[in-house]
């Protein structure tokens, strides 16, 4: 399997609080999970996502907030209409003040800024609770 | 097939998220991910002992025609089609990828890939039992010259076997008819659930030739494949009062430190980092019992063995598992002390498991003769590897050691 994400990226977000998830890189629609790509698969013509660059998604599923998992990220596939690329970090931290995950987005862009590149942040709410969002990939990645 | 408790001990454990995320879709905690790895690398260091593995990992998105070549009839997979040409398979196997890579490559093998299989399926899953997404799903490919495969599927036979037992689950190996033509020869690596019934943990095969020929392979070639079942089965021979206990291979720590909120607690943690070897993780200092207790119950539920403490100064104590004992220790253990303690827990796991697992297969292994094999009079599941003599128990003329299934094919 490989390994996780490089040290500098896995230990900043483990500064803020977030913890790995592993990568689960297609989920039925109907799942607790979303990706920005929806895509038709067959047999049955089963709506699924495909995991994606982009910050339109949900990581965590509203049960894992009453178990105290509020932050949490993955590292693996980007299945885009270009093809596929490995190394995309996809980050969500679900929070009930908004000013705490305004003050995370900030602490983010300026700690990742130089281990990722193509960083993409935005807030927002989900469950009823203010909520940020990150995609972006590693400076190492590469297309297969 | 499975209980519920080793699926609320590795939740507890914090190895897999409270919920799944989809039917037949398990999710994976950080500490679970290191398991995982533990799991794959105690795997790897077995294998080293036949050839030098590599590692790889394939793309997701596989292309329809490939995966068609080598697998006509296979319909449980998910495909994405595209517009004026086949599409993609979303990768339900890794055997044609690991060929693939091998002949890319140059490589002989073995290789090994962990990435994780996606294939339709009908019914109500099971966590890591039965699912959809299948991950870890560990596969190995050995490419061999012609003639060398039934000698090398016995060396991974051992493999299998001691790899298994490093995770406190007995196993025996047996050959069946292999499944669909798979393979020319199919070995099920069997272990035990919790109540005894047997299982099966791992299958490999020495690939038929029409396998070998989609794949464009001369010689023979090996396909070895286990998945999480395996952490799950552990989960469920290794759990006490307090939760998941797991062996020392797979723990994420092995020895939970409970410092006093003295000097003591100092101490201990100047302690521990001399301890070469041994994972730890500490509680935060507490002055009250009660407080040290409940941080010792939470490290013992993610699975550590092995707890030890400085209540006062200068009294050291030690929380052993299998069976639960807590000890007065006459000073500081050594890492070597610990390193035994370690040894002694995972022996302790083991024979639990083990006399679970002979009381389970007592009456299932049998001798049996090839005339009363070819007869069926006797329900043979597969002859015991390798080979062992033992009249035959219906007519009493020379066999061999079988495993009976009344129920037919179990998984």
């Amino acid at each position: 399997m490989p390994p996780s994400a490089e040290p500098t990226v896995e230990r900043i977000l483990r500064r803020h609080g977030f913890e790995e998830i592993g990568e689960v890189p297609a989920v039925p629609a109907a799942g607790a999970l979303r990706y920005r790509r929806a895509v038709t698969l067959e047999p049955g013509g089963e709506p699924w996502y495909l995991r994606s660059a982009g910050t339109d998604f949900t990581l965590l599923p509203r049960p894992w907030l009453r178990r105290g998992l509020r932050r949490c990220w993955s590292l693996g596939r980007d299945l885009d209409e270009d093809g596929e690329r490995d190394g995309l970090l996809l980050a969500q931290a679900v929070e009930s003040k908004p000013a705490e995950v305004r003050r995370l987005a900030a602490a983010l862009r300026q700690d990742l800024a130089g281990a990722v590149t193509g960083l993409r942040l935005r807030t927002g709410r989900e469950h009823g609770q203010a909520s940020l969002w990150l995609s972006a990939h590693l400076r190492e990645a590469t297309r297969d | 097939m499975t209980d519920a408790l080793h699926h609320q001990a590795l939740v507890a454990a914090g190895l897999l998220a409270p919920t799944g995320v989809g039917s037949g879709i398990t999710a994976w905690r950080g500490p679970g991910l290191q398991v995982v790895r533990r799991m794959v690398g105690t795997f790897l260091d077995r294998v080293a002992t036949v050839a030098p593995p590599a590692e790889t990992e394939h793309p997701f998105l596989d292309p329809h025609d490939s995966y068609h070549r080598v697998f006509p009839d296979y319909a449980n997979v998910y495909r994405l089609p595209e517009p004026d040409r086949a599409g993609w398979v979303l990768r339900a196997d890794n055997l044609h990828l690991n060929s693939a890579w091998l002949r890319r490559t140059g490589h002989r093998g073995p290789v090994v890939t962990t990435g994780g299989l996606l294939r339709t399926m009908r019914g109500s899953g099971s966590p890591l039992f039965r699912e959809r997404y299948i991950w870890p799903a560990v596969q190995l490919s050995h490419l061999l010259p012609a003639g060398t495969g039934e000698e090398t599927l016995l060396a991974y036979r051992s493999v299998l076997e001691r790899t298994f037992a490093a995770f406190g689950l007995p196993a025996l190996t047996i050959a069946v008819d292999a499944p669909a033509g798979y393979g020319e020869t199919c070995h099920l690596t069997v272990s035990c659930l919790r109540d005894g019934r047997p299982t099966i943990l791992a299958t490999t095969y020495l690939m038929a030739r029409r396998y070998r020929e989609a794949l464009g392979i001369d010689g023979e070639l090996v396909d070895i494949g286990f998945t999480g079942k395996v952490l799950a089965l552990a989960a469920m021979h290794h759990h006490d009062r307090f939760g998941l206990g797991l062996p020392s291979a797979l723990a994420p720590v092995h020895l939970a430190l409970l410092p006093h909120g003295g000097p003591g607690g100092a101490e201990l943690t100047r302690w521990a980092d001399g301890l070469s070897g041994v994972r730890t993780a500490s509680a935060p200092p507490h002055e009250a019992a009660f407080r040290r207790r409940r941080a010792e119950r939470t490290l013992l539920r993610s699975g550590a063995p092995v707890a030890v403490g400085l209540p006062r100064d200068d009294d050291w104590r030690i929380t052993r598992r299998g069976p639960f004992r807590r000890d007065r220790l006459p000073g500081p253990p050594t890492a070597d002390d610990l390193r035994a303690e370690l040894d002694g827990y995972d022996r302790r796991l083991l024979a639990a498991a083990r006399d679970r697992f002979d009381r389970g297969l007592a009456d299932l292994v049998r001798g049996a003769c090839d005339g009363c094999v070819a007869a069926r009079t006797i329900p043979v599941y597969g002859r015991i590897v390798p080979r062992r003599p033992l009249p035959c128990a219906h007519c009493g003329s020379p066999g061999e050691a079988v495993l009976l299934s009344e129920r037919g094919r179990f998984y």
